[in-house]
C-alpha cells in the first residue's frame, strides 16, 4: 500500500493493463507527447510508443466511433474524452452505436471499449464546462457506467472496466486528480464492477452519493453531524451507476429508514432520481421520511466563485438535508 | 387455381386507395411483376403488381372508387375457373369496401359503450371511501400493521402531523402495558415507564394472557398509577397470638384454625374502631362502608383472587375458618361470584407461610388499604433492657393517601397490633 | 416501374441501345468464365431477392423501414467479388440486403430476419436494416447516416495495428458525405494510412434530396484528395467490370500500401428510398426509364453473350427464384422471438440479463484469434 493521488493511481491503472495485454491501447486528445490534458496519462507515450498511445485530432465523435470500430473487432481500446462536456459530441457514436451493436446482432459481437475522462465541475469553468453528465450515459442500456471516488476505488475499477466485456463509461473528476488516498501496489487489484461500497457505518440516516460528492461534500458533513448533532450516518458510495446495486442501498435503508441521495449532476431526471425510484419503490415498507435530494441547483454552471459554490451540493446543504430527514431540524 | 389480387398497402401508413386507372383488361395475361393497377394513396399515386402469372378474369373495383388496404380488387387465374368463391367471400363486388368500414365502426362503438356503463360502478365505490386522511410513514405503517395498531388513534410528532417511527414505537409500548391504545394522548416517557412495559423478550415461550391475567394486570396497573400509595410496618410479637391459637386448637375444632383467621378476626374488630380505613375514595365524594369486610388473597393456579369476608366483626375464628376455607375451595374450582369478590373495605394479603419477612402489596381499588404480613419468625428482642428471643412478625400497611392519612394509618397499626398481642382485645 | 419478366423482355429487345460497354468475346475475357458468371448469378440472387422481398413488404409480412437495392447491384457485387472473402472486413447502411446476400447470410434467414422471426441471422432483433455475420466480418447494417464511418475507420486501424493485411469496405450513400463524421473519418484514415475503401453509393439522392440540391460540390470524387490527401476515383457503378476492376485497385494500395481510398459508384436505385416513398416527387418516370436501360444484370448479360444465352438466363432465374420462394417459406413457417429473449445480448456480464448466448458459434466473431 502507498499514498498516492486518484491521477496516480489511474497512471498506474492503465500503465498495468497496457502492459498485461498488448490488445489495449489509448486514445484521445493530448494523451500522447502532452501527457494528457490532466496529465493522467503521463509518460505512458514513452514507455508504449505512438503505435499505442495515440493524439487524435479534436474530433470527438470520430475517434471515439474508431474506439467503437477497434473494440466492434476484437481489440480493448481506451478512448480518453478530455472532458465529458466533449463526450455530448461523442453521444451518437456511444449511444447508437457502441450501446446497440450487440443488441441489434443478436449477440454476434462484444464491445469492450473503456470511454473515460473528467465529469462534473472543475472550478470556475463556466456553464460548458461543468457539467455532471453520467445520467446521459446511465439512461442508455447496453452500457455500464463507473463513478469511482477514491483513489484506490479509481484503480481497482479503471483495471475491472479494461477487462471487462461490456462498453463502460468510467467518469473520473477534475477535483479529484490531486486527492491523496492509501492504494494497493498489486498488479491484480481489480474491483468489481456492479457493487456499491459502505464508505461509512452509521444507524440513523444514509446517504446515497458517488464520485467527487463522498470526498467533497458529504464525509466533511457527516463529521460534523457526529458531533455536533449526535447523528450517526450511514454512507453508500454507489460506485457503478449501472448496473446500479440496489441491494446494498436497501439494506442500508432498512437499518436506517431514512435517506439521503447526493449527486453532483442536474436534479431532474437524473440517476439519483432514478436510484430514489427504486428506493421508494422497493423499500416502500422502509421508509420513515421521504427522501431528501442534494443535487446541483437547476440552472447552469455560473463562472462566478461564490454563485459556483451555491450552485453545488456542499457539506452544509448535505447536512441541512440530513437534518430534515432525520426530523431534526 | 385462381388468387385474389387484394389492394396492398403500398406505404406504411397507408389505410386506404383509390383505383386510379387499371392498366389491364380483363382478359389481359399478367406476369408476377407487371404493373396493373395505379392506386392513390394518401402519399402518392403508385403502381401495383401483379404477384401471380395468370389472366385477368375479373376486375372488381372500378376506376374512381376508393377502398381499404386488403379490399378485392381483380381475380388472376386460367380461363374457365370458378371464381364464385372467391368474389362471393368478399361480398357483392365493390360493396365490400363500404361494409367493411362499416364493421370498423361498429366495434369502436362497442367498447366504449360498455365503458360507459362501468363507469357509474367506479363512481359509486368511490363515494363509499370516506375519512380524515392519516398522514403516515410507510415504515411507520408497516409497523403499526404488524403490531395491530390502529392508525387513527395515534397521533403523529413528524412534519405536517405525520405519524413516523417514534409514534409507533411508544404505541407499542402503551399495548403492552395493556392500555391498548385507548386514549390519544401521546404517552409521556415517565408514564410509559410506570406502566410497566418491557421491550418485547427475544426466544422463550409466547403465552397467551389469561382473562384473569388481564384484568389484575388492569387493575394493578391502574391501581400503581392512579392510587397513590402510602406503607408504614409495625413488627408484631406473636406469643399470645400462638398460645390462643394453641388453646382454640386443642378445643378440637371442626375447621383448623390458624394465624391468618386471628388475624382477620384482629382486623375486622380493629377496623370497626377506625372508620378512616373503611373509606373509599369515590372522586367528588368520599364512601364509608358499614361492616369490617375483609378481601382475602387466595393464591390459585395462574393467578390470585380476593373473596371478600363480610362483617367480620360479628364472627368468630372458628366461623372464620369455615367460611375461608370455603372460598379456598370455590376459588380452586373457580366458582366465586361477582358478589363474592366486591365490596371489601381492606384486603389481607399474607405470605407468611412463604417465610417472607416483609413485603408491600398494591391496594387493591376501590379498596383505600391492604394489609401485607410476613411470617412469625423467632427474632431478637428487648426485653425490659435485655436481648431475649422472641416470636416476631411484621404487618405493613399500604394506603390510599387520598383517604388515610400516615397518622390515621399508624393508629389503626398500632391497634391492630395490639389486639395482635393481646387477643384478648379482639373481644372489644 | 419495376424491373419486371415483361420489362425485362422489353429491355433483352431493345439491348442495341444499352451496349455503351464492351461486348468481348470468350477469348478474350477480362475475368475467368466461373467469375463472371458468379458475378451474374450473384447480381441475379439479389434482384430477385428485393423484388419478393417489396413484395411481401406490400402484404403486410414484415412492417417497419425496409429500403430495397434494385438498380446497384453492381456496386455491392463487384467490389466484394475484389476483396478476400472471409479476411477483408465490410461495413454499410441500411440498404444492406445485398451486402448480407453477398457476405454468407443465408437467404433464409435474412428473410425470417425481416419476418421478425426467432431464426433471423439478428435473432429477430435487428431487422432490415441490421444484419451482420461475423464469421465473413460483415459489420452491418448502420442505421444512422454517416454514423459507421468512424467505426469503419477503427476496424481499419485494428487491422493494421494488428497487422492482418485486412481490407475494410466502407459503403455509404451520397448523402453520408455531407455529415461531419464522414470528413472526420477520412481524416483520420489519410493521417495514419489506414486500409480502409470509402464507397460511395451515388444513387443520385438522398432520400429524396438530389445531390446537386445538397452538395456544394456534387463530383464527390474530388473532395478528398485534397482535403485529407486520399485519392477519390470515380466509377460507373452499373458496370460490374468496372467497379470490380476499380475496387482491386483500391483493395491493391489498401493491402500492400495500407493507403485509403475513395470511390463514389454513380448508380441507381429504381425503387423509392424506403418503402413508403412513392418516388415520383423528386424525380420524372423518364428518368428511370433512362437508367433501367442501364441496368447491370442486363448489361453483364450484354457484353458477354456467348456467356449468358436466354436458356441458361431462364434456368438460372428460376432456380434463384425457388431459392427465394423457400426462404420465405422457412421464414413464415419459423416461430416469433421468445419473449426471454428481450433480455439477451443487451450485455455479456450483467446482473438480471442473460450473458453469453447460448448458441455463439453460427455467427459467432472469431474474438480467439486476438487474445
Amino acid at each position: 500500500m502507498a499514498e498516492i493521488t486518484f491521477r496516480e493511481a489511474l497512471n498506474q491503472a492503465l500503465f498495468e493493463e497496457m502492459e498485461r495485454d498488448d490488445q489495449v491501447f489509448l486514445m484521445g486528445e493530448e494523451v500522447g507527447q502532452y501527457h494528457g490534458a490532466y496529465k493522467v496519462s503521463q509518460g505512458l507515450m514513452d514507455k508504449f510508443g505512438e503505435k499505442r498511445v495515440i493524439d487524435s485530432p479534436i474530433t470527438e465523435n470520430s475517434f471515439v466511433g474508431l474506439g467503437i470500430g477497434a473494440a466492434h473487432v476484437g481489440m480493448r481500446p481506451i478512448i480518453e474524452l478530455m472532458t465529458f462536456n466533449f463526450g455530448i459530441l461523442a453521444l451518437d457514436q456511444i449511444m447508437n452505436h457502441a450501446a446497440k451493436l450487440r443488441y441489434m446482432s443478436g449477440g454476434i459481437f462484444k464491445l469492450p471499449i473503456v470511454i473515460r475522462g473528467p465529469n462534473g465541475a472543475g472550478g470556475s469553468l463556466a456553464a460548458q464546462h461543468s457539467q455532471a453528465l453520467e445520467q446521459q450515459y446511465v439512461h442508455c442500456p447496453g452500457l455500464k457506467v463507473v463513478m469511482p471516488s477514491t483513489p484506490a476505488d479509481a484503480k481497482g475499477l479503471l483495471k475491472a472496466a479494461v477487462r471487462d466485456p461490456d462498453p463502460v463509461i468510467f467518469m473520473e473528476s477534475e477535483k479529484l486528480y490531486n486527492f491523496k488516498g492509501e492504494v494497493p501496489d498489486d498488479e491484480d487489484y481489480v474491483l468489481p464492477i456492479g457493487k456499491c461500497d459502505v464508505k461509512v457505518k452509521g444507524s440513523d440516516v444514509t446517504v446515497v452519493t458517488y464520485g467527487r460528492m463522498l470526498t467533497h461534500a458529504v464525509l466533511p458533513a457527516v463529521e460534523r453531524l457526529a458531533g455536533e448533532d449526535g447523528i450517526s450516518v450511514e454512507v453508500v458510495d454507489v460506485m457503478t451507476l449501472r448496473p446500479l446495486d440496489l441491494d446494498t442501498i436497501l439494506e442500508s435503508i432498512k437499518k436506517t429508514n431514512r435517506m439521503v441521495l447526493v449527486e453532483e449532476s442536474w436534479p431532474q431526471a437524473s440517476v439519483g432520481a432514478w436510484i430514489c425510484e427504486q428506493v421508494y419503490k422497493k423499500g416502500f415498507d422502509h421508509l420513515d421520511a421521504p427522501i431528501e435530494r442534494c443535487s446541483h441547483l437547476d440552472v447552469p454552471m455560473p463562472y462566478a466563485k461564490n454563485l459556483e459554490d451555491e450552485v453545488i451540493p456542499s457539506p452544509e446543504s448535505v447536512a441541512d438535508a440530513i437534518r430534515k430527514v432525520c426530523y431534526a431540524e | 387455381m385462381a388468387s385474389a389480387v387484394k389492394l396492398l398497402q403500398l406505404s406504411p401508413t397507408m389505410t386506404e386507395g383509390t383505383v386510379v386507372k387499371w392498366l389491364v383488361k380483363e382478359g389481359d395475361e399478367v406476369e408476377s411483376g407487371t404493373p396493373i393497377v395505379e392506386v392513390e394513396t394518401d402519399k402518392a399515386v403508385m403502381e401495383q403488381e401483379s404477384f401471380e402469372d395468370g389472366k385477368i378474369l375479373k376486375i372488381v373495383v372500378p376506376e374512381g372508387e376508393k377502398v381499404a388496404v386488403e379490399t378485392l380488387l381483380a381475380v388472376i387465374g386460367e380461363d374457365g375457373e370458378d371464381i364464385s368463391e372467391l368474389l362471393g367471400g368478399a361480398g357483392s363486388g365493390g360493396d365490400s369496401a363500404p361494409k367493411k368500414q362499416e364493421k370498423k365502426e361498429e366495434k369502436k362503438e362497442s367498447p366504449s359503450s360498455s365503458k360507459d356503463k362501468e363507469a357509474p360502478k367506479e363512481e359509486k365505490s368511490t363515494e363509499q371511501r370516506s375519512g380524515e386522511r392519516i398522514y403516515v410513514s410507510p415504515l411507520a405503517k408497516k409497523m403499526a400493521r404488524e403490531h395491530d395498531l390502529t392508525l387513527t388513534k395515534i397521533k403523529g410528532s413528524g412534519p405536517n402531523g405525520r405519524i413516523i417511527r417514534r409514534d409507533i414505537e411508544s404505541a407499542i409500548k402503551r399495548k403492552e402495558a395493556g392500555m391498548e391504545a385507548s386514549d390519544t394522548k401521546p404517552i409521556s416517557i415517565a408514564e410509559g415507564s410506570a406502566a410497566g412495559a418491557a421491550p418485547a423478550p427475544s426466544g422463550g415461550d409466547t403465552i397467551r394472557v389469561s382473562g384473569m391475567r388481564a384484568t389484575i394486570a388492569k387493575r394493578l396497573v391502574e391501581s400503581k398509577q392512579l392510587v397513590p400509595h402510602f406503607q408504614i410496618s409495625m413488627d408484631v410479637r406473636g406469643e399470645k397470638l400462638l398460645e390462643a391459637v394453641k388453646r382454640v386448637r386443642e378445643m378440637g375444632t371442626e375447621t383448623k384454625v390458624t394465624v391468618s383467621h386471628f388475624l382477620i378476626k384482629a382486623m375486622g374488630s380493629t377496623l370497626m374502631r377506625h372508620k378512616a380505613l373503611r373509606t373509599q375514595w369515590g372522586g367528588d365524594n368520599l364512601h364509608v362502608m358499614e361492616g369490617a369486610h375483609i378481601s382475602i388473597a387466595i393464591a390459585i393456579e395462574d393467578g390470585l383472587l380476593t373473596p371478600v369476608m363480610r362483617n367480620v366483626q360479628s364472627k368468630g375464628v372458628v366461623q372464620i375458618a369455615t367460611e375461608l376455607k370455603e372460598f379456598a375451595a370455590k376459588a380452586k374450582d373457580r366458582k366465586l361470584t361477582g358478589d363474592d369478590l366486591t365490596g371489601g373495605v381492606q384486603t389481607l394479603s399474607n405470605l407468611g407461610m412463604y417465610d417472607v419477612d416483609q413485603f408491600n402489596a398494591i391496594i387493591n381499588p376501590p379498596e383505600a388499604s391492604i394489609l401485607a404480613v410476613g411470617a412469625m419468625q423467632d427474632r431478637p428482642v428487648v426485653e425490659d433492657g435485655q436481648v431475649v428471643a422472641g416470636k416476631v412478625m411484621t404487618l405493613t400497611l399500604s394506603a390510599d393517601h387520598r383517604v388515610v392519612d400516615g397518622a390515621v394509618a399508624a393508629e389503626y397499626l398500632r391497634d391492630l397490633r395490639r389486639a395482635l398481642e393481646d387477643p384478648m382485645l379482639m373481644l372489644l | 416501374m419495376p424491373l419486371t419478366k415483361l420489362n425485362w423482355k422489353d429491355a433483352m429487345a431493345s439491348k442495341g441501345k444499352t451496349s455503351k460497354g464492351r461486348a468481348a468475346k470468350s477469348a478474350t475475357l477480362p475475368l475467368p468464365e466461373d467469375k463472371l458468371k458468379e458475378a451474374h448469378q450473384k447480381m441475379l440472387l439479389c434482384r430477385r431477392f428485393e423484388e419478393k422481398t417489396g413484395q411481401q413488404y406490400q402484404m403486410k409480412k414484415f412492417s417497419g423501414f425496409c429500403h430495397l437495392y434494385i438498380g446497384q447491384e453492381a456496386v455491392a457485387v463487384g467490389s466484394l467479388m475484389a476483396t478476400e472473402y472471409g479476411k477483408d472486413y465490410a461495413i454499410t447502411t441500411y440498404r444492406d440486403h445485398a451486402h448480407a446476400l453477398l457476405l454468407g447470410i443465408p437467404p433464409e434467414e435474412i428473410m425470417a430476419e425481416l419476418f421478425m422471426k426467432r431464426t433471423g441471422s439478428s435473432k429477430g432483433k435487428g431487422g432490415s436494416m441490421h444484419f451482420f455475420n461475423g464469421k465473413t466480418r460483415f459489420l452491418g447494417g448502420h442505421g444512422i447516416v454517416g454514423g459507421h464511418t468512424p467505426i469503419a475507420t477503427g476496424v481499419g486501424f485494428a487491422s493494421k495495428y494488428r497487422e492482418e493485411g485486412a481490407v475494410v469496405l466502407c459503403y455509404m450513400g451520397d448523402a453520408a458525405v455531407n455529415q461531419g463524421t464522414f470528413h472526420e473519418s477520412l481524416n483520420m484514415a489519410g493521417l495514419w494510412d489506414l486500409p480502409v475503401i470509402y464507397i460511395v453509393e451515388n444513387n443520385l439522392y438522398g432520400m429524396g434530396t438530389a445531390v446537386t440540391r445538397s452538395h456544394a460540390q456534387p463530383e464527390l470524387w474530388k473532395r478528398t484528395q485534397d482535403a485529407y490527401k486520399i485519392p477519390g476515383v470515380q466509377v460507373n457503378g452499373m458496370d460490374f467490370l468496372e467497379v470490380y476492376e476499380a475496387t482491386k485497385e483500391a483493395v491493391d494500395r489498401a493491402r500492400n500500401e495500407s493507403r485509403p481510398t475513395f470511390m463514389e459508384m454513380k448508380t441507381y436505385r429504381y425503387r423509392g428510398h424506403s418503402m413508403s416513398d412513392p418516388a415520383t416527387s423528386y424525380r420524372t418516370k423518364d428518368e428511370v426509364s433512362e437508367w433501367r436501360t442501364k441496368d447491370p444484370i442486363l448489361r453483364l448479360e450484354e457484353q458477354f453473350p456467348d456467356l449468358f444465352p436466354e436458356d441458361y438466363v431462364k434456368d438460372l432465374d428460376k432456380e434463384i427464384k425457388q431459392k427465394v420462394e423457400d426462404a420465405i417459406k422457412f421464414a413464415e413457417e419459423s416461430e416469433f422471438p421468445d419473449r426471454s429473449d428481450i433480455w439477451t445480448h443487451v450485455y455479456v456480464d450483467y446482473p438480471g440479463y442473460p450473458g453469453e448466448d447460448e448458441n455463439p458459434n453460427k455467427y459467432a466473431f472469431p474474438y480467439e484469434e486476438y487474445p
